[in-house]
């Protein structure tokens, strides 16, 4: 055990490689015990080589079985091998083995997760959150159980009480800014407050290694093209690639890099990669090797596509990679990093005023931000299921962490004033029985009856997602997070959208997407707006038909669908950007 | 996972049917809440629900629609039907203390007559009295054992052995005693009492609002009531309309 206790200390004082030489030479002797196989196995985890941790981690479980601690650890490097079945089962063999176990716990919390089984999730979370308090990971477990299913505002009452004990980290602060742009509640100052702490936050983590970065290389927009970046972990299938990809097309005087931090790749990130930039692969790289990366290309203004979602790069992008940074598409609201300069935004998304609540600039692209990518292989428009004359269905088909409880009590609202209308409600989280029966039992309790409700689990594909819109006449957006995609293919598929604009950005995105395609009036200024104009609507057969048999080619015409003339705006604000900087950083 | 119903009209019996199965199987429970998370209310939804058991018990008030959550996993339903007199007037009691804008007690049980049911009970899903059982009792798609409030009132140990039975738990004498005396109604109130004072959340806050305080969820739980006290005539009025019901589901209709 002495030579395992040397090697552990190896590691701890990042001599990894011969902390693993070590271990390895013990675990080739007869009678090796099983912990030099397990810490060899984490080890190898760490150096990148879970392949070769499998192996010795498995070899430990099996010469110790039911020891809570190997197989915990075992899950998680499945888990951090996108095995999440596998992890799953072995997370259970941990926790059986010993309940108390909280790193167990946390971990099964998490990989259900990953599997969408939400109640489930949330009970994990919740019991590795009692057993071990001071833990991050449980706490934002728990945080994201109850975000996807609609329930942010509790998420930020419990985000708020685990900051509180645990003290503030990017990973707690991250879900609750998240959360907070949910919740109904948060206030413009609440939120500008705390993506403020937030980018302090990642400001933080940039200084201990933005000393050691090259140079930024100034611009000289008259004298060379100006080199514009892309920054996203989105390349692929999902809506930052559906909206971003005529901007990545070189213009004039512009030249593009793309700094891919998918680490997945698909058929949708390889035709993003047809469209002429340079490609550079992020992914894997830490903070530090990709800034250094990104000011060694000499990237004059980076616009980054992440925000703080998922696979963000906000502590890079706080180091400065480029001197000029911009905020775009894939979070809406401010960063809140001091290092980021600018938001592209609109005059509808952000009207006047609007800045206050931003720590950057905003740069208008108007007169819409954003620029649809209809799919290839999407389907026609198809008649409307009240086309016939029968009810009404009102649908939406967001992501149920935007169905917050006052969207459904004005959903209920909506459904009382048109009698036998019925909500058709899709969303990946309806993969889970108990959270599709939380939400028809919430409608219920709003008075509206299960028989009105279609409360439909995900389809396989995206062409199959579409043609689901042929069981609805009128959408539904929500609030005070708006749908972008989800509204797009809503007035793709011929179905028009109703949305109730927010005072921020996060809520007045279809604001600017109706008025794209000149459907102003379906923007409501308050709830009662809200029914008025979607009880009106659903009232007019007529103007419902001559929608959905013109709503395509409208959009297609608008410039919300002019990939052309967006990349030139694009480009052009970026470019402008750089000029106004000066290069003076 | 196997999805048991405990399914009801409501203010029929199922918080007391609940409360009943808890003590039998996992003993008291340490507060109310814990008896929503093992046999959870889906008009009440948590989040935390317990779905890692083979089986899970569930309480509903819907009628059995094709639209029923958790259908396709559904293994089998215990059904309470009460006289729909005495849950008129639970109801109407229920209404005024959860709500000060509802209809005074004349109204609310003409309103239940003349629907059949509580409407706004039927706009949640509910049905009317007589459709939320037929709901359940006729359609064939799983075993149902239907019990009445009436008979588990007259003999609640009896009453708790046909459902354990039904469900395929062995029935043991002594635990079934102290799960029916555990689960008698004053000491039911005594829970709800304690919980109120301490504040907090509590399955006995009512549905969607607040009790007032001084409300009890858990009420008298009579039976055999009449509704002349609220008004002249009314028992004539109510006998009329659900007559032939209650002589479908097992009630000595009125006499003439």
């Amino acid at each position: 055990m002495q030579a395992i206790q040397q090697a552990l200390q190896q590691a701890q004082l990042g001599r990894l490689r011969p902390a693993i030489a070590a271990l390895e030479r013990l675990t080739q002797k007869k009678g090796a015990p099983p912990e030099a196989y397990h810490f060899l196995g984490m080890l190898l985890a760490q150096d990148g080589r879970p392949d070769h941790a499998l192996f010795n981690l498995e070899r430990a479980c099996r010469m110790a079985p039911g020891r809570a601690q190997f197989e915990s650890n075992l899950a998680g490097v499945l888990a951090g091998a996108g095995r999440t079945g596998e992890a799953l089962a072995r997370f259970e063999s941990a926790a059986r083995a010993d309940g108390s176990y909280a790193p167990a716990r946390v971990g099964l919390g998490a990989a259900l997760l990953t599997l969408g089984r939400l109640a489930d999730a949330e009970r994990e979370a919740r019991e590795g959150w009692r057993l071990d308090p001071a833990n991050p990971q449980g706490a934002a477990n728990l945080a994201s159980a109850l975000i996807i299913p609609g329930r942010a505002h509790e998420a930020v009452d419990h985000l708020r009480d685990a900051i509180e004990r645990i003290g503030p980290g990017i990973t707690l602060n991250t879900l609750l800014t998240a959360a907070m742009n949910y919740d109904a509640r948060s206030t413009p100052e609440q939120l500008l407050d705390a993506h403020r702490t937030l980018g302090r936050l990642h400001a933080g983590a940039a200084r201990a290694f933005a000393d050691g970065l090259p140079p930024l290389k100034t611009p000289d927009p008259d004298a060379r093209p100006v080199r514009l970046g892309f920054l996203s972990a989105d390349f692929r299938d999902h809506p930052v690639g559906m909206f971003i990809g005529p901007a990545l097309e070189p213009g004039e005087g512009v030249e593009v890099f793309c700094y891919d931090c998918t680490g997945r790749r698909d058929a949708f990130g390889d035709r993003l990669r047809r469209r002429g930039a340079t490609w550079r692969d992020g992914a894997g790289l830490t903070d530090a090797a990709l800034a250094s990366l990104v000011r060694t290309d000499g990237v004059d203004v980076l616009v980054e596509l992440s925000g703080h979602s998922l696979g963000n790069r906000q502590t890079a992008l706080a180091a400065r990679m480029a001197p000029v940074q911009v905020s775009y598409l894939g979070y809406p609201a401010t960063t809140g990093n001091p290092a980021i300069d600018a938001r592209l935004v609109d005059g509808l998304s952000d009207p006047d005023g609007a800045g206050a609540w931003c720590t950057e600039r905003l740069a208008p692209l108007d007169p819409c931000a954003w620029c649809f990518t209809a799919p290839p292989d999407g389907p026609q428009v198809s008649a409307s299921p009240a086309g016939g004359g029968g009810a009404v269905s009102f649908g939406s088909f967001n992501n149920l962490s935007k169905t917050t409880p006052g969207v459904l009590d004005l959903w209920a609202g909506l459904l009382a004033r048109v009698p036998g209308s019925r909500l058709v409600l899709k969303n990946g989280a309806f993969a889970d029985e108990p959270t599709r029966a939380r939400i028809i039992a919430e409608l219920g309790s709003r008075a509206v009856a299960p028989g009105r409700v279609d409360a439909r689990p995900p389809t396989g594909d995206g062409a199959a997602h579409l043609r689901a819109y042929a069981d609805v006449d009128i959408a539904l957006d929500t609030f005070p997070y708006a749908g972008t995609t989800t509204t797009c293919e809503a007035l793709w598929m011929g179905v028009p959208v109703v949305t109730l604009a927010g005072r921020l950005h996060a809520g007045r995105v279809g604001v600017s997407l109706l008025g794209a395609v000149g459907l102003g009036e379906l923007v409501a200024p308050d709830g009662a707006s809200y029914i008025e104009i979607a009880s009106s609507l659903a009232a007019d057969r007529a103007r419902l038909a001559g929608l959905r048999r013109t709503l395509r080619a409208r959009m297609e015409a608008s410039v919300l669908m002019d990939g052309g003339a967006f990349r030139e705006r694009l480009h052009g604000a970026c470019v402008a950007l750089v000029r106004e900087n000066g290069g003076a950083r | 996972m196997k999805v048991v119903w405990i399914a009801s009209y409501p203010k029929s019996g199922n918080t007391w049917v609940r409360f009943l199965l808890h003590h039998y199987l996992w003993g008291e429970p340490r507060n109310s809440l814990e008896l929503n998370t093992r046999i959870p209310d889906l008009h009440r939804p948590a989040g935390r629900i317990d779905t890692s058991g083979e089986r899970l018990f569930v309480k509903t008030h819907f009628a059995l629609t094709d639209s029923l959550p958790y259908l396709a996993m559904t293994d089998r339903a215990i059904v309470i039907k009460r006289h729909p007199k005495d849950v008129l007037l639970s109801g109407a009691s229920y209404a005024r203390l959860e709500s000060a804008r509802a209809p005074d007690a004349e109204a609310y049980a003409r309103a239940f007559i003349a629907h059949a049911g509580d409407p706004a009970w039927a706009r949640m899903g509910f049905g009317t009295w007589a459709g939320h059982l037929e709901s359940w009792t006729t359609a064939g798609r799983f075993p149902v054992l239907v019990t009445s409030y009436e008979a588990l009132k007259a003999d609640p140990g009896a009453g708790l052995r046909a459902m354990l039975e039904f469900v395929g738990e062995p029935v043991d004498r002594k635990r079934l005693d102290r799960a029916v005396e555990l689960s008698a109604f004053d000491r039911l109130r005594d829970i709800e009492r304690r919980e109120k004072a301490r504040g907090g959340e509590s399955l006995f806050r009512g549905g969607r609002g607040s009790l007032a305080r001084d409300a009890m969820f858990m009420n008298r739980g009579q039976t055999g009531q009449s509704l002349e006290p609220i008004a002249p005539g009314l028992d004539r009025a109510f006998d009329g309309a659900f007559a032939r019901d209650l002589a479908r589901f097992g009630y000595d209709a009125p006499a003439p």
